[in-house]
């Protein structure tokens, strides 16, 4: 009888540990931890130092990279990690900076619903990249603190590059409203500027230190017109070092830089629209169209059949020509917004062909915006469920009421032979 | 087509006063500019109402008078979004009085339209743009006989926007010193139209 009652004793002790083990949070049976993404930082810990042979991955919120490259580093320690997702949405939102003073953030986003995006301080805006083969952009002028982008349960952190340091612009032309203007303008911007202005033989009026035309000095150079100076001998040298060269008008007819413009250029037009246009403002202006255009150079933009801008590459810099002439009357003889309009115009225009300093190309953060994408890079793909072995054991039923069981026929069999 | 010229000197016809009072300062500055630099200039100036748009085509405008000025509304918000654009006025005292009516409703309404004048340094960049003028504006020989306010001005007045000037105010009555035939330069041992040239290619050029 005795013995009778220590095996029901021992029995339920058995059952008792047994059931304690089970009860640990994230440990199911077979040598497998299922764990939800939200819990990942509470169980990372546990994680690592568990000897259990797979781990699986219940992606209720998007893993912070921390922890998805946590759960890597897991996976190629040997532990076999999966993850599964009842409803996750494909989301990848790319920060670019304009190469600007100041450059403007264009965040490209792709998704197939609707993506929030917010900075440290608010949200900044909703787009809806229907499709997602194309996607949406949102500029955004000066995010503060972290950007970031959420659509349904995903969430992306966005890295933002730091702004490129430029180098001054120089503008290259004769005294007259083009250069006063042009000069404004990028000024205006955040430009640093610099000019050399042909006012008489042997008389310029120089902005700035009147030094070696170089890509370590200058960002871009602006050419207003054929009256390039002193420095014109260097401008083709600057290009193919990696220079930026922007030709106005009529400067690509000036022999220096004519080898490596995009194009030739036409007889002068007037304006096709005596207002400048809100839309489309450049329709007023005086045009030299482009014509003869080089087997590399590349369509930018024209004004019915003529093409009014081309660019191509030169060695390691880049050339944009800009048919356009007298830009400045669109400063003063434009709409409301036309100052503002002008300002970012030529902006643009040399930013597209501004060179940055090597340094800079390297300083560009992590893709962080594409959560999914990073997630089947660092652990593969989803697996259409969970697998069996990783599935959660709850105790069984017949646990607790054998236990039970066990210990009340223990303690009866004792009473039972007037034992206490 | 044929471009326009670089520059086109541009008298400002304003509503009241006499807009009109120096009509041989636009000629000879037009010839100084054409003598000294190779800025193409168009060989005769235009005149144009401060009230009109196209005012927006010249981008430095020249405004005299002797008598009281009185902007209109119009006048006054065409002048204040001409120099947000960026175009630059030369107003310049015919009276060369500082008790004048000229100036004293001259330097209110562009106050009122603009900003308060405030003493232009001699070292701006406006006395080395072309010609270098170390001690500041040139003394006019009105200042030196003692007519007018009986006062050499050491200083121009302006408004800047940043650091462009978007109005030059000159107490020191250019418009009788320059308001002579070109022609006659060949009597003066020292062109004394220099310094407008400087003034125009500071503004082609800032």
């Amino acid at each position: 009888m005795i013995r009778f009652e220590r095996a029901l004793r021992a029995a339920s002790f058995v059952l008792i540990a047994f059931a304690i083990w089970r009860a640990r949070p994230g440990v199911g049976a077979a040598n497998s931890i299922r764990v939800r993404a939200s819990s990942l930082g509470r169980e990372m810990p546990a994680i690592q130092s568990t000897s259990e042979q797979s781990l699986h991955i219940d992606i209720d919120v998007t893993p912070t990279p921390a922890d998805r490259d946590a759960l890597a580093a897991v996976a190629h320690a040997g532990t076999h990690v999966s993850w599964s997702a009842a409803s996750i949405t494909p989301l990848a939102a790319v920060a670019t900076r304009g190469r600007e003073p100041g450059g403007p953030v264009r965040i490209a986003v792709a998704s197939a619903a609707e993506v929030s995006l917010s900075d440290g301080l608010a949200a900044l805006d909703t787009v809806r990249a229907a499709g997602a083969a194309r996607g949406s952009t949102v500029t955004v002028g000066a995010p503060s603190g972290a950007l970031g982008a959420r659509s349904g349960s995903a969430r992306a952190p966005v890295g933002v590059p730091s702004p490129a340091p430029l180098h001054p612009v120089l503008v290259l032309g004769r005294a007259g409203w083009e250069a006063k203007f042009v000069v404004a303008a990028l000024e205006e911007q955040g430009w640093s500027v610099e000019q050399r202005v042909f006012v008489a033989p042997g008389a310029e009026v120089l902005q700035g230190a009147a030094g070696a035309i170089d890509t370590s000095r200058y960002s871009a150079i602006i050419a207003l017109d054929t009256t390039l100076g002193t420095a014109g001998a260097s401008i083709a040298r600057y290009v193919r070092d990696g220079g930026g060269l922007v030709l106005l008008g009529i400067a690509a007819n000036a022999p220096l830089v004519r080898p490596i413009a995009p194009a030739r250029i036409g007889e002068r037009r007037i304006g096709t629209t005596r207002a400048f246009d809100i839309a489309e403002p450049t329709n007023a202006m005086a045009l030299y169209p482009l014509e003869s255009l080089r087997g590399d150079a590349l369509k930018i933009a024209s004004r019915g059949s003529l093409l009014t801008v081309a660019a191509r590459r030169e060695g390691a810099g880049r050339v944009l020509q800009a048919g356009f002439d007298e830009t400045w009357r669109w400063r003063m003889q434009g709409g409301a917004d036309a100052v503002a309009a002008h300002r970012a115009w030529w902006s643009r225009i040399v930013a597209s062909v501004a060179a940055t300093p090597l340094a800079h190309a390297d300083e560009s953060p992590a893709a962080e915006g594409a959560p999914l994408a990073r997630l089947i890079d660092a652990l593969g793909p989803a697996v259409a469920a969970a697998p069996e072995s990783a599935a959660p054991r709850r105790l069984p039923a017949w646990l607790l009421p054998v236990i039970l069981l066990f210990l009340l026929a223990e303690w009866g069999s004792r009473r039972w032979r007037g034992a206490r | 087509m044929s471009t326009a010229p670089d520059f086109t000197f541009c008298t400002v016809q304003y509503d009241s006063g006499d807009w009109d009072s120096a009509p041989l300062v636009s000629a000879n500055l037009i010839d100084s500019v054409a003598r000294y630099t190779s800025i193409s200039v168009a060989p005769t100036g235009v005149t144009v109402p401060l009230g009109s748009t196209e005012l927006f085509k010249y981008p430095l405008a020249y405004l005299t008078g002797h008598l009281p000025v009185r902007f209109s509304d119009l006048e006054r918000r065409m002048l204040r979004e001409y120099c947000d654009r960026g175009g630059m006025l030369f107003v310049d005292d015919h009276n060369h009085d500082v008790d004048g009516v000229f100036h004293k409703s001259a330097v209110e309404e562009i106050t009122r339209a603009i900003a308060p004048l405030k003493e232009l340094a001699n070292t701006h960049a406006l006395y080395s743009s072309f010609f270098k003028f170390e001690d500041g504006p040139p003394t006019t020989t009105h200042e030196l006989n003692g007519w007018g306010d009986n006062l050499v001005h050491k200083h121009l007045l302006a408004v800047q926007r940043g650091d462009r000037i978007a109005v030059l105010y000159s107490s020191k009555d250019y418009s009788s010193e320059w308001g002579y035939h070109p022609d006659n330069k060949r009597f003066l041992s020292i062109d004394n139209t220099k310094f407008g040239v400087n003034i125009i290619v500071y503004a082609l050029t800032r």
